[in-house]
């Protein structure tokens, strides 16, 4: 309830209204105990001086009260009173509208705010990104600018390149004739020692024959050490063929000291047949000696080259026996 | 004119000393052939020759090549024998045996290599067999035999009712058992003294453990250790002074070292696990044993001078009865890896352990005196039996069974 100053003063003035009738009621009929009951209204109805207690003591000043006027009176500070409350109720609705108009209004500020913003940020991106497409474009202007450049440089290098080329060329074909000309003085000059050499020949033809004899002297040793080559190869073969014969055959005594060696000589048949086998250095181990020597024997007939020559070389043999690396 | 003399000599004295020089360093790996002909044609001659025969073979380094009396030398060079043993048996005087052997080289035209005549009796003749093929192979690979050693082992005949335990000595191929002791409590752990005199043994005679020895000629017997608890695996120090065994008087089993001459004993290995089979080494400086201190049963070394134990085997997860080759270089041990108990060689240097069976339940490994062959207990067809093994894993036979189940095999020291 607003107490506005206008509300206040409507209030006091229809309390005194009331106030006023209230006394005269009172005044008129004593033993009467109105008890009217207003609304808004809380009185404290007052005691009445009671119609018993001093009936005979003063005249009472009646004042007739038309009851139609009361009524009308009533009617009218009734009425009165509606209107004022329609009238404050109309206020108030009225000010309860006003606020809501505010408040609508306010949210509607905002709202057009809201939208300012979000539209000034829109642009500010937009800005953004053309100040970055911008920056992006002066890059790649710049990229151009330097590829540009880059080709233009090649090209220069290019051109300095072909003008070197061409001087090398200027200078080979300056070279070649200079050469074609000292040939043709050389050649000039083989024409003329050769004039010269012809007529030493009759006197060197003695000489050559000498030359040729020995030539082929020359020759024929040449085949000889071919042959003597092919032979050792041969020898080669063999003596790798002959080791291997006599290794698989070779039973390894399991204790045998590593560091020993006994030494053989063996004599062979051109067929490679083992003719004899004689100890000459002990190992100092007798059944590593043992071992070995079956072993030559076991062997027997060993590869040997048909060819006599080389089978000369394995007529007789020395063979060294260590068992050194582990057993196969 | 003095400098060309000298020179034609040079050149003479070069040219005839033109033989070719030859080197060979490797051979191969195979089994001596060797022929073995029958010591005449009566039985006592076969007798011989096979007892020889059977004996190289075992050796695992020869291959025999059997072949009647009278084969030429060229035959059996062309047979492919390497050396050839022939040999005779004749009745002497007085019911004497006079033998000859002969080993000659077939390949250098059957050159003699050894040569030498016995008289015996007919007692003597197996005995004779088995030196003879010392003889022969410690010509032919420079390695001495072990044909004349014996081994020692526990035979258990069981039947519905109880078993019965002895203690057998036989020869090393198994033949000629000849009994020492019998109980009807069990006998373990068998070991022979370095003199080849006495056999150590565990007895539980009195109902609990006892170690004894008792003396292989006469059978006597005296009692070593008694104490409370076990009283176990006793192996000879190689000096014969002292003797290892493993007692449980102070809680776990440890192992200690018994003076023979003074009985003073000291503890050689402490702590809370288990410490069994002490072997000693063949320098006497150290002692292999199987313990339990590293979780499960593993091989370690203890250095006597400074009590230092080291531990030994690292594959597998079972390694027990380890003992040295006698070139101290090989362990041999029982090992498992999975599930299966086998014999393993251990090197000492390399650390490298080969497998040397590949079945199951094998057990009890002991080397021989030269290092060469392993015997161990096995099952045939459920049956306990020895068996023997090369070193190099090649040669694996079966002694022939007994009535009743072999175990736990000693090999003896050679007898001088």
């Amino acid at each position: 309830m607003t107490a506005s100053p206008q509300y206040r003063l409507a209030f006091l003035g229809s309390f005194l209204i009331h106030l006023l009738f209230f006394g005269f009621l009172f005044y008129e009929h004593q033993d009467k105990t109105p008890s009217m009951a207003m609304d808004g209204l809380r009185l404290e109805a007052k005691p009445l001086p009671s119609a018993e207690a001093s009936p005979k003591e003063e005249i009472i000043q009646a004042v007739h009260v038309d009851a139609s006027e009361v009524a009308h009176m009533m009617n009218r500070i009734k009425s009165q009173r509606q209107s004022a409350q329609r009238a404050e109720f109309l206020r108030q609705k009225q000010l309860t509208q006003m606020a809501e108009a505010a408040k609508q209004k306010r949210i509607q500020e905002e709202k057009r705010l809201e939208k300012i913003k979000q539209e000034a940020q829109v642009a500010a991106a937009m800005q953004e990104r053309k100040r970055l497409e911008e920056q992006a474009k002066i890059k790649e202007l710049a990229l151009e600018k330097a590829a540009e450049e880059k080709q233009l440089a090649d090209l220069k290098e290019a051109q300095k390149n072909l003008e070197k080329l061409q001087i090398a060329e200027n200078l080979k074909k300056e070279e070649a004739a200079r050469v074609m000309a000292k040939l043709e003085e050389e050649k000039r000059k083989a024409e003329f020692e050769r004039k010269r050499a012809a007529e030493q020949a009759e006197a060197l033809k003695n000489k050559e024959e000498l030359a040729k004899k020995q030539e082929s002297e020359a020759q024929l040793a040449a085949l000889k050490a071919e042959n003597q080559a092919r032979i050792l190869s041969e020898i080669d073969k063999f003596k790798s063929l002959i080791i291997s014969a006599i290794g698989q055959q070779w039973i390894v005594p399991e204790e045998a000291n590593r560091h020993l060696s006994s030494q053989f000589n063996i004599r062979l048949a051109p067929t490679g047949a083992v003719l004899d086998v004689r100890l000459v250095r002990s190992s100092g181990d007798p059944v590593l000696d043992r071992s070995a020597q079956s072993a030559i024997y076991k062997a027997s007939p060993l590869p040997v080259p048909v060819n006599p020559d080389a089978f000369n070389v394995f007529r007789e043999i020395s063979l060294t026996v260590r068992p050194e690396s582990a057993r196969g | 004119m003095f400098q060309k003399i000298l020179a034609s000599f040079l050149m003479v004295y070069v040219l005839s000393s033109q033989a070719l020089n030859l080197e060979l360093t490797q051979g191969i790996n195979a089994a001596i052939p060797l022929g073995i002909a029958a010591f005449g044609s009566d039985d006592l001659g076969h007798e011989l020759s096979k007892i020889i025969a059977h004996d190289l073979h075992l050796s695992g380094q020869f291959k025999i090549i059997e072949s009647p009396e009278g084969t030429r030398m060229n035959q059996w060079q062309v047979l492919g024998a390497d050396g050839v043993l022939t040999g005779s048996v004749t009745l002497g005087a007085s019911n004497q045996y006079k033998v000859h052997f002969e080993l000659a080289d077939a390949q250098a035209h059957g050159r003699m290599i050894l040569a030498k005549n016995y008289q015996i009796t007919p007692t003597q003749l197996r005995a004779l067999a088995h030196h003879i093929s010392d003889e022969v192979y410690q010509k032919l690979t420079g390695i001495k035999g072990v044909f004349s050693t014996r081994i020692a082992y526990i035979l258990v005949q069981r039947d519905a009712r109880a078993a019965r335990y002895f203690l057998e000595v036989s020869d090393f191929d198994g033949a000629n058992p000849k009994q020492l002791l019998r109980s009807s409590e069990p006998i373990m752990s068998p070991t022979w003294s370095p003199s080849g005199r006495e056999i150590a043994y565990v007895s539980f005679e009195k109902k609990r453990a006892e170690i004894f020895t008792v003396s292989i000629e006469t059978g006597e017997r005296r009692l070593l250790t008694s104490f409370p608890g076990i009283n176990g695996a006793p192996a000879w120090s190689p000096d014969g002074r002292q003797m290892a065994v493993v007692l449980s008087k102070s809680g776990a089993p440890k192992i200690y070292s018994l003076d023979l001459a003074s009985k003073t004993m000291k503890q050689l290995s402490f702590g809370p696990s288990i410490d069994t089979e002490p072997r000693f080494s063949p320098d006497g400086r150290s002692i292999l044993f199987t313990s339990g201190r590293g979780g499960t049963p593993q091989i370690y070394q203890l250095n006597l001078a400074d009590g230092q134990i080291k531990r030994i085997s690292f594959e597998g997860n079972y390694n027990a009865k380890a003992s040295f080759s006698p070139n101290q270089e090989l362990i041999a041990l029982l090992h498992r890896k999975d599930h299966a108990f086998n014999i393993g060689v251990q090197s000492l240097s390399s650390g490298k352990l080969t497998q040397l069976t590949n079945s199951d339940m094998n057990e009890s490994p002991s080397i021989s005196p030269n290092g060469r062959l392993v015997i161990y207990a096995t099952h045939y067809f459920g049956k306990g039996i020895l068996a023997m093994v090369s070193i190099d894993g090649k040669i694996n036979l079966r002694l022939p069974a007994r009535e009743g189940d072999v175990q736990e095999p000693a090999w003896s020291p050679y007898f001088n």
